[in-house]
């Protein structure tokens, strides 16, 4: 019989709970399944900032790491990364924590892997003295903010012989991967693909300054590193150690911190490298920074089906355009994909072979809103109007978008797999990202020899 | 009072968030701070819905859903906050704001990942550290109900270190958080009437059926279409989560159930209600 409640008893401070939600933390909650501890993995961390964040929890539903040591030469966030570390996991020990790199790749003398998530021009360096200190790496992109970092990277770990994944995440991305192998080089469902596209535009609103929260608040002063530690770490001032990302030498700007990602799709889907680049851009609001706010580029490729050319964009002053996506447009269909499954969408030329069939198998979706087919192909099927046929991928990845590539790097430690994107092939696809900037610089298209883009 | 057309001191931001449009206005002289403050409020909104929108397959609240008997899984420090606010004001309010039943009102009952709503099963949330645990599977989290309102706490949080102490946020019309020692002009808008009010340090959230019309579901009848006895109930507290949690309960309250909820935090509360059958606000 259902009960009707006609007047509720509203307590103050009570714990009585309605039904669904239960607090308390039985036996049954067995995330991140405990692994011998012979057989973890123990990670250290150098970088404790924004993108640590989004790496630790990429990384918090991956069983066997042992959570060992933090870097960072700000006090509180590697204070903080070791206190978050400690309560998520129950750990009854607290990951050592060091201001230093070097101290710590030194002490800690049994670090399986390093994880570095420093500004970019600190990438070459730590990732080096992690691999010579015996240890695998996977360091986020861009490797370097100078082509010759990058190099130094491949030749350290091919010298040390450890592993080195670079942190293009989208290589183990389920969508990516289907995309690639599947619809385009197995069932060819765009035909030849002669352009590409690619952008990232972000909202002026979003590109602001940052860390002016902690720099102008006199009582926040003394978690922040002083100006000698400062210089010790080769910045000029706290401005520079918040927004390293506007400083040319120490970044490779917007079309490294964003475009690096997208342009990394086209050298991987094209599966070879540019033949030239040609760029242009520009500081039309944020006149008082280094780099570019906005960059415009056009790759040309010869393909093994023929030429391509790629248009790519980064833009820092809007929003404008529908948010961040590379497209792969072919004589027969277009693959728009995107980290973010919304702006993942599939089009049929309408002279193309009919996709039913792969809707038939289940290689890809049909979109709710689709035409009815006609009963049979001898008449017009005569029905109201409707939108076009709308395909998408039958699938999708619902894991924070780090956690595969986390995921394949800590497998191949363990000898069960091969790195996505080891450091060789990481370079390969950035090595051509080093010339836009000059190339905008110059206001020259840049013909790529294989001394712009070889180790 | 403060006062919102032609104040120099007064930046207002704008940004598309969590299918609604979230606006800042920082009474704030320095307009680089203001410009750098609002960035980071931005920035930080794009990280919360990260984690908390059902809309995003790969969001914290996506997997919960997605979780089988058994399994848990260690999910974002801001998802978690949300979650024990959530349990906050389910606790508050007797059992009559449930996230786990806004799914029931989904398109076919299903979320947007295939997940399919139940108002059976249970899931456990770990207080002491960002664990979420599925008993027995069926129930679907949707924070609609405390999404917004717990994203302007945060929010208010980011201006306070930018020593921003004076603003009006509002994520769309129905949510919004007054920072500050003046009070800020609102007007709780009824079908025909409207009734001033001010805003000083405190949250206000507004619930209805004219809108969105059946969007609430009650935890005793899930099943069934709510008798409603108010269009519209705004509930002012002390924060923007609470608020929004406490509007959507009161909007399935009965008069009676309203007298008794809103005389026990009557120090902690204001709340005003549009009877069904009127058209204008009363205070309860």
């Amino acid at each position: 019989m259902k009960q009707t409640v006609t007047r509720r008893n509203f307590i103050k401070g009570s714990t009585a709970v309605g039904t669904g939600l239960i607090l308390g933390a039985p036996s049954i909650l067995s995330a991140a399944a405990k692994q011998a501890a012979s057989d973890e993995i123990r990670v250290g961390f150098i970088g404790c900032g924004k993108q640590h964040e989004v790496l630790f929890n990429a990384m918090k539903n991956i069983p066997g790491l042992r959570y060992t040591a933090v870097c960072d030469i700000m006090k509180d966030r590697v204070g903080g990364a070791a206190s978050r570390m400690k309560s998520t996991f129950k750990l009854d020990y607290i990951p050592t924590r060091y201001i230093d790199a070097e101290d710590m790749l030194t002490k800690e003398k049994d670090l399986d892997a390093v994880v570095v998530a420093t500004p970019d021009f600190w990438h070459a360096p730590h990732t080096i003295m992690a691999l010579e200190a015996g240890c695998h790496v996977y360091c986020e992109k861009m490797m370097s903010n100078t082509i010759d970092g990058a190099r130094e990277m491949v030749r350290a770990s091919e010298r040390t012989g450890k592993l080195c994944q670079i942190g293009h995440q989208r290589r183990s991305n389920p969508r990516y991967l289907y995309a690639l192998k599947e619809l385009i080089q197995r069932h060819k469902i765009c035909g030849q693909i002669v352009n590409a596209n690619g952008q990232w535009n972000r909202a002026v609103a979003s590109s602001r300054d940052i860390g002016g929260d902690l720099m102008n608040d006199p009582k926040k002063r003394r978690i922040l590193p002083r100006d000698s530690v400062l210089k010790k770490y080769g910045f000029k001032d706290l401005h520079q150690f918040f927004n390293w990302r506007f400083y040319r030498d120490l970044s490779g700007g917007p079309i490294s911190d964003l475009g690096a990602h997208q342009i990394d799709i086209f050298n991987w889907f094209f599966g070879s490298q540019p033949k030239s680049v040609m760029a242009s851009g520009g500081r039309n609001y944020f006149k008082e920074r280094e780099h570019f706010d906005n960059v415009m580029c056009i790759f040309e490729y010869d393909t093994p089906e023929g030429g391509a050319r790629a248009f790519y964009q980064v833009l820092t002053t809007t929003s404008s355009g529908g948010g961040y996506f590379e497209s792969f447009m072919g004589t027969e269909g277009t693959i728009e994909i995107s980290e973010r499954a919304a702006f993942t969408n599939l089009f049929r030329e309408n002279s193309a072979p009919s996709w039913d069939p792969l809707v038939a198998r289940g290689f890809i979706k049909k979109g709710a809103g689709t035409a009815p087919a006609a009963a049979d192909s001898s008449a017009i099927a005569a029905y109201e109007s409707a939108p076009p046929d709308k395909f998408m991928l039958p699938g999708d990845l619902n894991k924070p978008p780090h956690q595969p590539h986390l995921e394949n790097f800590f497998a191949s430690v363990r000898g069960e797999a091969k790195l996505n994107c080891d450091a060789r092939h990481a370079f390969e696809s950035e090595a051509p990202i080093y010339w836009v900037n000059p190339s905008a610089l110059a206001n020259q298209t840049i013909t790529f020899t294989e001394e712009h883009l070889s180790v | 009072m403060m006062q919102l057309q032609d104040n120099p001191g007064l930046r207002t931001f704008s940004v598309e968030a969590m299918h609604t449009t979230f606006t800042l206005r920082l009474d704030c002289a320095d307009e680089k701070r203001a410009q750098e403050a609002a960035s980071a409020c931005f920035n930080q909104l794009d990280a919360i819905e990260a984690h908390i929108s059902r809309f995003r397959i790969d969001s914290d609240i996506t997997r919960i859903n997605l979780l089988e008997k058994g399994k848990s899984l260690l999910v974002s420090e801001t998802t978690h906050a949300c979650l024990l606010q959530a349990f906050e004001a389910q606790a508050m309010t007797a059992g009559l704001f449930d996230v786990t039943l806004g799914a029931l009102t989904w398109p076919d009952g299903h979320g947007d990942d295939g997940a399919r709503a139940s108002d059976a099963g249970q899931l456990e949330v770990d207080p002491t550290r960002p664990l979420v645990g599925c008993v027995e599977p069926g129930r679907q989290i949707d924070l609609g109900g405390i999404g917004k309102g717990f994203a302007l706490d945060q929010l208010s949080r980011t201006l306070t270190s930018y020593q921003i102490d004076s603003a009006l946020l509002c994520a769309g019309a129905s949510s919004i958080l007054a920072l500050g020692p003046h009070g800020w002009p609102i007007t709780l808008s009824g079908d025909e009437e409207n009734v001033p009010f001010e805003l000083k340090a405190r949250a206000l959230s507004a619930s209805g059926i004219g809108i969105q019309g059946a969007h609430v579901v009650h935890p005793d009848s899930p099943s069934e279409e709510p008798i409603y006895s108010f269009k519209r109930v705004w509930l002012a507290a002390s924060n923007a989560a609470l608020a929004d949690a406490g509007a959507t309960a009161c909007l399935l309250m009965s008069d009676d159930e309203i007298e008794a909820f809103a005389d026990t935090y009557q120090n902690e509360m204001t709340i005003y209600a549009e009877d069904i059958d009127s058209t204008e606000a009363r205070r309860v």
